[in-house]
């Protein structure tokens, strides 16, 4: 009895760590048969801290986001499946996730690579561009009254330019791209003003040249001096016997630029005239000066016309007292529209002239595209 | 019954009473065995997850894009950031083993290592926002001074009948330039470093060529 219950003890006691063993070898194989996700998931991340390499965070953030979110999906459910038993894990899910997310990583890489390169070459282009009209502007702005309306707006243009510069060298492209495109038409409009402003000024070039052969040749035929202002020179031309004597620096009206259209516009006209009157001492407050014939009957005509056509008011006045005097030298553009020079050659020139001799005043004796010596 | 045996003392005593001495012996040894396989596991199970030190490396990404690492040293951000993702690879991979098998050690290295590189991190960002930031002043500095440079020398440039009103556009210009000025402070106020060190060079290169125009000027009259 004693050795039948003892041999069933062992009996009970082998079946029972057999089972154990049995189990054991169950989940340990289970274990080795469900291979974990480790190598696509490390494969994800790559390609995620790739496309971050390339700045898909700035450039592509809609396809990093969604490669992110793919992989931070993937992470959680591998999490969830890490916490049931080894026999009831299911990677499925997770390698489909990651899937999707090293392929939403590496299109965020290649749109992120690609819209860079594009940015860049718009930039550069963009730069380039807008370094041409900034720097047009600044040379026409250079040339014109101190106080015209395209200085004064081409101002904030440079510091932007400046500014984009800076953003693109430090490679924000996308504040860069974003100022270019806030500036490009102000830029654009601003030098086309001033192209028109140049045109315009100088269709009258021809004339000017030929006023100061007129001149020249006058002085020959007659004997006497004549004169040339050279606005935009800013100089006062002697001739005598058909060649240049002397060379006189002067001073215009603050806005010389352009014919004068009427009294108090501050402009200095354009065309020929001559001296009228001598003046010194008491009957002038500039030292010396020599009266033109401001307005003459070109300058009536052209007034009456400009009214009819409502260009100016109905009671604007012609204007007139036109003079060459003296009291320059102050640097700067400063008369109501007379021609200023200092007094050492108020002196000289007052001593040249006479009643009568012939005066014209033009805008410019030099082209255009010498004065402005930058391509369009 | 067999566990009865196996583990209580009055198993035992049960088992001296009624059970043959071969089995008896047989019984100890397993008990030994079993008791040698506890020790394994107990040692094993000293192979915990890390938690204290994932939620330290965590916190510590965050709080290095709450100084801005991410902004102002991008590369070496994204590095750990993406050397944190690699560890959580790591983690789970180990957890997907057999408990007997998982091994934190290294992974617990990686993690102290991450978040002392960000505490590293966090400084040297500290450092280059303080950089930037005593660069913008030091600019911002210089441009005001050019700003006043420029309205003294205005107030000796050369005018005509119009007075003042004849360097208008040039008052203008300074008038932009100390408009920039406000705005560069309101982008250091907020914290935008990088936005006000472009505007101020900009804008400290533009107050320079007003005051290069106005020496001239001024030297031209003086010449005459």
């Amino acid at each position: 009895m004693n050795r039948k219950s003892g041999r069933k003890k062992r009996v009970v006691l082998w079946v029972s760590l057999s089972l154990i063993v049995v189990l054991l070898s169950i989940v340990a194989l289970s274990f080795s048969f469900r291979k974990p996700p480790t190598a696509i998931l490390e494969e994800t991340r790559k390609s995620i801290a790739l496309a971050v390499k390339e700045e898909a965070g700035i450039y592509s953030p809609q396809l990093l986001l969604k490669a992110e979110e793919s992989w931070n999906e993937a992470m959680a459910e591998w999490k969830i499946n890490n916490q049931k038993s080894a026999i009831f894990r299911d990677y499925g899910k997770i390698i489909s996730l990651a899937k999707s997310a090293t392929e939403s990583a590496k299109k965020a890489k290649e749109e992120a690579v690609k819209i860079k390169k594009e940015l860049t070459e718009e930039i550069e282009s963009g730069i380039v561009s807008l370094k041409k009209s900034v720097e047009y502007i600044a040379v026409v702005k250079d040339k014109l009254p101190n106080n015209h309306s395209i200085r004064k707006r081409s101002t904030p243009l440079s510091i932007k330019l400046d500014e984009i510069e800076q953003a693109y060298r430090r490679g924000d492209l996308l504040s860069a791209k974003k100022s270019i495109d806030e500036i490009k038409k102000s830029a654009e409009r601003l030098r086309r003003e001033s192209e028109e402003i140049i045109d315009e000024y100088f269709s009258s070039y021809s004339r000017w040249v030929a006023l100061d052969n007129e001149m020249r040749i006058w002085s020959k035929n007659n004997g006497g001096v004549s004169l040339v202002v050279d606005k935009f020179a800013r100089k006062c031309i002697v001739y005598k016997g058909g060649k240049k004597l002397r060379e006189f620096d002067v001073e215009l009206g603050v806005n010389w630029l352009g014919d004068k259209m009427q009294r108090g516009d501050k402009a200095t006209p354009e065309g020929k005239y001559k001296i009228t009157v001598k003046k010194s001492g008491r009957n002038t407050i500039y030292y010396k000066a020599l009266l033109i014939n401001f307005p003459n009957d070109e300058d009536r005509r052209r007034f009456n016309q400009m009214k009819a056509d409502g260009l100016i008011s109905r009671g604007a006045h012609i204007g007139g007292a036109i003079e060459i005097h003296g009291g320059g030298g102050k640097g700067i553009d400063w008369t109501d529209g007379c021609v200023a020079l200092e007094n050492r050659d108020m002196d000289s020139l007052y001593a040249l002239c006479s009643v009568g001799t012939p005066v014209a005043i033009v805008g410019s004796l030099t082209p255009p595209e010498k004065l402005f010596d930058i391509k369009r | 019954m067999l566990a009865y045996l196996f583990f209580t003392r009055f198993g035992t005593h049960i088992a001296n009473k009624y059970v043959r001495t071969s089995t008896i012996k047989f019984i100890s040894k397993m008990k030994k065995l079993f008791f040698a396989l506890l020790l394994v596991v107990a040692v094993s199970s000293c192979a915990k997850l890390p938690q204290a030190e994932i939620d330290a490396a965590n916190a510590a990404i965050e709080s290095a894009k709450g100084v801005e690492a991410n902004r102002y040293l991008a590369e070496e951000f994204n590095a750990l950031a993406d050397s944190l993702n690699a560890v959580n690879v790591a983690i789970e991979d180990q957890k997907s083993k057999f408990f007997l098998s998982r091994d934190y050690k290294a992974i617990t290295e990686k993690l102290t290592m991450i978040a002392s590189d960000v505490e590293g991190l966090k400084a040297r960002t500290e450092e280059r926002k303080a950089q930037v930031r005593t660069e913008v002043q030091d600019t911002l500095n210089v441009l005001i001074s050019l700003i006043e440079e420029d309205k003294a020398l205005l107030a000796k440039a050369p005018k005509g009948k119009e007075g003042k009103a004849a360097l208008e556009a040039i008052q203008n210009d300074i008038t932009v330039l100390e408009a920039s000025v406000t705005e560069i402070n309101t982008l250091v106020t907020n914290g935008d470093y990088l936005t006000a060190q472009d505007k101020t060079t900009a804008s400290k290169a533009k107050a320079e060529a007003i005051k290069e125009e106005l020496t001239a000027a001024i030297s031209k009259t003086r010449r005459r």
